[in-house]
């Protein structure tokens, strides 16, 4: 354009001076030739041509005429050069990989280099103008506009990412990089712009940025202490270390403030002399091999478990939890669990002893009255009589409950293994022991197939004896019908030993197993009132439990469960 | 059957701490008609004092409690049988413990029988008695005296 205004301000002064100049030469002319009127008229006419010619020249010189020409001329070629350079560019633009825009003074494009064109795969035609919007992703696109126009009006550059469609139809990434141009004379021009696809390099930050973020925050929120050092060396020798960084977990265990910590060292933070552990993380900063190890620390007087890794040399993480209270419940329950074998234990042996020394002064007092039986029986009264035979028969009675306790705790410090035990041969060995009073009472005995158990055999069998054995004591003047059943669940074998014997008064469901509960009189039934108590226990050594249910008059139903996990 | 010790009645060491069982074990023997002569010693210290002492007869048999003060039944037992002097004295162990371990200890230890002391009188006399025609129907006397 100020090419142009050149050129017209060029011909206006050519003009102006050329039409003054032949004023001025037609005035001469006229008054030369006025007074040359003399001369013939060829003359005249050869005089007027002189003069003119000699006005014409120096005004043609003058009013920019050669100028003119020259600018004409230089024009032409400096539109030639223009023309092969915008050919370079073009081929340029064309061979990269850059994607090329232009746009013109009105922010529309005009113009876009074929990389753009093959990558979103349309023409030109339908890209120029606003036609390139309808690539780029709706939800960048307002907020590439801003940018584009607020620095159009600016006139600065500007760079902006965005997602543009590809020929596939698949959104890319793109950087786009935008300056006003200007033309030599520095006439703003419009805008050049060119793209690059940064999909890959992009989503590979966004990943890094996304995985930055998420250790970040498990750095932030985790409940372990995480610490950063890094070792001080005097010389080869490493000396102390230096705390980096700390999370706020790190804050809570120690107490101590990330401003106060970091960028302290350790041997001064802690006010140890040697830095805490500083052997083991020394080792670690040059071995890099991480370790872990669990630790008391005295100033802060709390337990620690503390991994150590080193992410690179010469460093070292610390991530650590604080497990006082854990360590304080193990040792609480260390010392519980201690208490109670050793107070089991002591049960065990009191009940042992005092069962069996008890026996020594029981002997003498039941053998001295049989004695006394024997030999005085007839020669005291009757009253006399009486009262050794209630002394006997108590000595008789303590007798027989110490003996049962003595199997009770047996069956409590049996400390056989486990082994695999089939039931139906315990169910077997248990009418064996009782054949006597089966056969006395014929009782009938009805079983299920029984499974085959992990347990203890003795106990096993003394737990259906007692419960058989029972059946038949308690039966209900008929003949005993003993019926035993078995089901499974997840966890356990579910036994059931069902009789048709005088039942039991649900009050008593819970007291017929605790130790010497006895229902009946002696004289009717006879016992010591132990047979359920071991029963429950033999039960409950193997993980399960027992109940009842009856109706008196109507039969019994003892349920006990045997658990299917136990291991042989 | 129970001619010989008629003739003969046999010297018995009873091992013993607790009076009221000697006392009842002698009465026992006297109920069960058991012709002897009971020696009783009241705990493991006397009793091998007793039969180490040179100008004593020793006895046919021992009867020994284990539960001794001073010196424990199996350890009377031990030094009698590793004694070659009176390793041939037959031992009958008459206690109240039934653990299975004592009992299994004692016959290591070569006790000749091991017996439990019935809580029953009657059971008591019947006991004393099998060991009486046990000991002096089926079984050869030892050599009584020391050489």
């Amino acid at each position: 354009m100020t090419e142009h205004l050149k050129s017209s301000r060029y011909i206006y002064r050519f003009f102006s001076i050329v039409c003054g100049l032949i004023l001025v030469s037609d005035v001469c002319n006229t008054v030369i030739l006025g007074y040359m009127s003399w001369l013939p008229l060829w003359g005249r006419t050869l005089c007027d041509t002189v003069l003119t010619s000699l006005f014409v020249f120096p005004a043609f010189y003058y009013s920019g005429l050669l100028p003119l020409i020259q600018f004409l001329d230089k024009n032409k070629r400096n539109e030639e050069s223009l023309k092969e350079n915008e050919q370079n560019y073009k081929t340029l633009a064309d061979s990269g990989q850059a994607l090329i825009w232009l746009s013109g003074k009105d922010k529309l494009c005009y113009y876009f280099n074929s990389v753009w064109l093959q990558f979103t795969g349309r023409t030109l035609e339908q890209e120029q103008g606003n036609g390139w919007a309808e690539g780029v992703h709706p939800d960048d696109f307002q907020r590439c506009l801003d940018i584009y126009v607020q620095a159009f009006d600016r006139r600065i550059s500007f760079s902006m990412e965005y997602r543009l469609r590809r020929h596939d139809g698949i959104y890319r990434w793109i950087i786009d990089e935008g300056c006003p141009r200007y033309d030599r004379k520095g006439e703003f021009i419009g805008y050049i712009g060119h793209c690059l696809d940064i999909d890959e390099s992009k989503q590979a930050v966004e990943a890094l940025r996304e995985s930055e973020e998420k250790f970040r925050e498990l750095f932030l929120n985790m409940t372990e202490g995480v610490a950063l050092h890094e070792m001080i060396y005097e010389g080869e020798k490493a000396v102390d270390y230096r705390i980096l960084d700390i999370n706020p977990a790190y804050e809570n265990h120690t107490g101590l403030s990330q401003k106060k910590a970091c960028g302290l060292l350790a041997s001064k933070l802690y006010g140890t002399g040697t830095p805490p552990y500083f052997e083991e993380f020394a080792g670690v900063a040059v071995n890099r091999v991480p370790i872990s190890f669990e630790t008391y620390f005295p100033p802060l007087a709390r337990h620690f478990r503390i991994s150590v890794f080193s992410p690179k040399k010469g460093f070292f993480a610390t991530v650590f939890e604080d497990i006082t209270k854990q360590k304080q419940t193990y040792e609480q329950l260390q010392r519980t669990a201690g208490d109670l074998r050793r107070s089991n234990i002591e049960l065990e042996q009191f009940a042992y002893i005092a069962s069996h020394d008890l026996q020594e002064p029981l002997r003498m007092i039941s053998s001295y009255t049989q004695l006394l039986e024997k030999r005085y029986k007839d020669k005291l009264d009757a009253d006399a009589n009486d009262f050794i035979g209630f002394a006997v028969d108590g000595a008789n009675r303590m007798q027989k409950m110490i003996q049962s306790f003595l199997v009770y705790s047996r069956t409590s410090r049996d400390n056989s293994p486990l082994q695999t035990v089939d039931c139906n041969e315990v169910l077997e060995y248990a009418k064996m022991n009782l054949l006597m009073s089966i056969q006395e009472t014929a009782t009938r005995i009805e079983s299920d197939p029984l499974p085959t158990v992990i347990g203890h055999s003795e106990l096993l069998l003394q737990l259906f004896q007692n419960l058989i054995g029972n059946a038949i004591k308690f039966r209900n003047g008929r003949a005993p019908v003993i019926t035993i059943g078995v089901q499974q669940n997840e966890t356990h074998w579910i036994f059931s030993v069902k009789d048709n014997g005088i039942g039991i008064d649900p009050d008593y469901f819970e007291k017929i197993f605790v130790l010497f509960q006895r229902l009946h009189a002696v004289s009717d039934y006879p016992g010591t009132g132990i047979g359920l108590t071991i029963c429950k226990n033999i039960v409950e050594r193997h993980h399960g439990t027992i109940r009842v249910e009856s109706q008196p008059g109507s039969g019994t139903t003892f349920f006990f469960t045997i658990s299917s996990q136990l291991k042989a | 059957m129970n001619i010989l010790p008629q003739i003969q009645p046999i010297t018995i060491l009873l091992v013993e701490d607790n009076p009221g069982d000697s006392r009842l074990i002698k009465e026992v023997f006297k109920d069960g008609k058991v012709a002897n002569s009971l020696i009783i010693a009241k705990d493991g210290v006397e009793a091998l004092s007793i039969l180490r002492e040179p100008s004593s007869e020793l006895p046919d048999l021992i009867l020994l409690d284990l539960n001794l003060p001073r010196k424990k039944g199996l350890d009377v037992l031990d030094e009698v049988k590793s004694d070659p002097n009176l390793k041939r004295i037959p031992v009958i162990v008459l206690t109240t413990s039934n653990d299975e371990k004592d009992i299994l200890k004692s016959y290591d230890l070569h006790a000749s029988a091991y017996l439990t002391k019935p809580v029953d009188l009657n059971e008591f006399i019947t006991v004393i008695r099998n060991l009486e025609n046990f000991w002096l129907t089926l079984v050869k006397y030892p050599p009584k005296r020391k050489s």
